[in-house]
C-alpha cells in the first residue's frame, strides 16, 4: 500500500462522521477517485456505517412503549435459517421412508409354510401336523418349518437354505447346529 | 480555601438529583432512552427491561453521588455494565420481523438484508466492552464524543479512539466472516 493511502485511510472515520476541512476532503475524493483498494475500503466502512445505523432504528421501534413482537407465523416464515431445517428434517423422513418401504418388500409377512407331504428324508416325525397358528416373517430364499412344542405359547420354526439329498441321515431338527453325520 | 475545598463546596451546592426528585415526564423520556440503549446491547425487551430497572434500583438505593448534569451518563453507563455483564440472555428479536417494508425490495433481498444485519450484530457483540458500547453510542445512537467521553468516563480522544478500533475490528470481522462464506461456496 502507498503512502498516501495509509494517510487517507487515517482520515476514514473523519470523512466518516463529515468533519473534514474543505481541502482535506477535496484530497480524500480525489484520491478515492484514483485508488480503486481505498475506494473499495471505505465504501466497505460506508455499508458498514449505514447497517449499524439501521440496526439502531430497529432497536429504536422495539424500544418504543407498546411495542410488540410480530405474530409467530409471520417470523417463521420470515427466519430463512427455519426454511432449511424444515426442508432438511422433510428430506431425511423421505429418505427413512423409503428405506423402510424397500426392506419390507423384501421380507413377505406370510404364515410359515405347512408341507402336505413331508419329505422322506427322515423329517416326517419331526414335522408339524397342524394348520400354522402364528405368522412370522420369512426372507424368500428360506424354507421355514414349524415344529412341535410342548409349550403351546412356544413356536419353533426352523429355516433351511437348501433341501439335503434323501440319503443324509443327519437329524437336524434334534441338531441345531447342523454337524456333519459321524 | 484551597481550590479541592472550593470545588468540594460547589458540589455540595448543586442540587443532586435522584429518582425521587425528577419529575414523571422525565423519568419516563430517561426510561426510554435506557431501554433503547439497553435492546442496542441486549437484543431483547424482556432482558433490556429488568435491566434498566435494576438501574433504577441500584440509583434508589444510592449509588455514586451525581449531580445533575451527570445523572444521565452515569445511568447511560450502569445500564451499559448491566448489559455487558448479563450472562443469561432470552432469544434476541428477529431484526427481518422489524425491518421497514421497502416497496422496490423483493422477499429475497429484504431476507439477505436481513441475514447481513444479523451477521453485523453478531460482530459487534464480539467486540469488548468499551468499544463496543462507544461504537454503539455513535453509531446507533449517533451521540457525540463528548458524550461518549461523559458515559465511559474516559477523555474526548480515548473515546475516538475506542470508536475507530471498535470499527476497524468489525470491519475485520466481516471482511473474515465474508471470506470464508465465499470459500465454503467454492468447495
Amino acid at each position: 500500500m502507498r503512502d498516501c493511502c495509509n494517510e487517507i485511510r487515517l482520515l476514514f472515520d473523519d470523512r466518516l462522521d463529515d468533519v473534514l476541512d474543505a481541502s482535506s476532503k477535496e484530497r480524500f475524493e480525489d484520491h478515492l477517485l484514483e485508488c480503486t483498494s481505498c475506494c473499495e475500503a471505505f465504501d466497505r466502512l460506508r455499508e458498514l456505517s449505514d447497517d449499524l445505523a439501521t440496526l439502531g432504528d430497529v432497536a429504536d421501534r422495539i424500544a418504543e412503549p407498546g411495542a410488540v413482537s410480530p405474530p409467530v407465523a409471520r417470523r417463521w416464515f420470515m427466519n430463512p435459517g427455519r426454511w432449511r431445517r424444515g426442508v432438511a428434517a422433510a428430506a431425511i423422513v423421505v429418505i427413512g421412508l423409503s428405506l423402510t418401504l424397500s426392506e419390507m418388500r423384501r421380507y413377505e409377512m406370510t404364515p410359515a409354510p405347512v408341507p402336505t407331504n413331508p419329505p422322506s428324508s427322515g423329517f416326517a416325525e419331526k414335522t408339524p401336523t397342524g394348520e400354522p397358528s402364528f405368522s412370522i416373517a420369512t426372507p424368500k430364499d428360506k424354507l421355514a418349518v414349524q415344529c412341535e412344542s410342548s409349550n403351546p405359547r412356544i413356536h419353533i420354526v426352523w429355516l433351511y437354505d437348501e433341501v439335503r439329498p434323501a440319503d443324509d441321515s443327519s437329524d437336524r431338527l434334534t441338531d441345531p447346529d447342523n454337524h456333519p453325520p459321524a | 480555601m484551597t481550590q479541592s475545598s472550593r470545588l468540594a463546596e460547589h458540589a455540595r451546592s448543586r442540587p443532586r438529583v435522584s429518582p425521587a426528585s425528577r419529575s414523571d415526564a422525565d423519568v419516563s423520556a430517561l426510561r426510554v432512552r435506557l431501554m433503547a440503549l439497553a435492546i442496542k446491547l441486549v437484543w431483547n425487551r424482556d432482558d433490556a427491561e429488568e435491566l434498566v430497572q435494576e438501574a433504577f434500583k441500584i440509583a434508589a438505593a444510592g449509588g455514586p453521588a451525581v449531580v445533575e448534569a451527570r445523572y444521565e451518563p452515569w445511568m447511560l453507563r450502569t445500564v451499559g455494565n448491566l448489559c455487558m455483564n448479563l450472562r443469561r440472555r432470552r432469544k434476541p428479536e428477529p431484526i427481518a420481523s422489524w425491518l421497514e417494508l421497502d416497496a422496490n425490495e423483493s422477499p429475497g433481498d429484504r431476507l439477505e438484508r436481513a441475514e447481513r444485519l444479523e451477521g453485523v450484530r453478531q460482530a459487534l457483540e464480539q467486540l469488548p466492552d468499551q468499544q463496543r458500547l462507544a461504537v454503539v453510542l455513535r453509531m446507533m445512537e449517533r451521540a457525540d464524543y463528548s458524550r461518549i467521553a461523559d458515559v465511559l468516563n474516559v477523555s474526548e480522544s480515548a473515546a475516538r479512539t475506542h470508536v475507530h478500533l471498535g470499527r476497524k475490528r468489525l470491519m475485520e470481522a466481516l471482511s473474515d466472516a465474508a471470506g470464508s462464506e465465499k470459500r465454503g461456496d467454492v468447495s
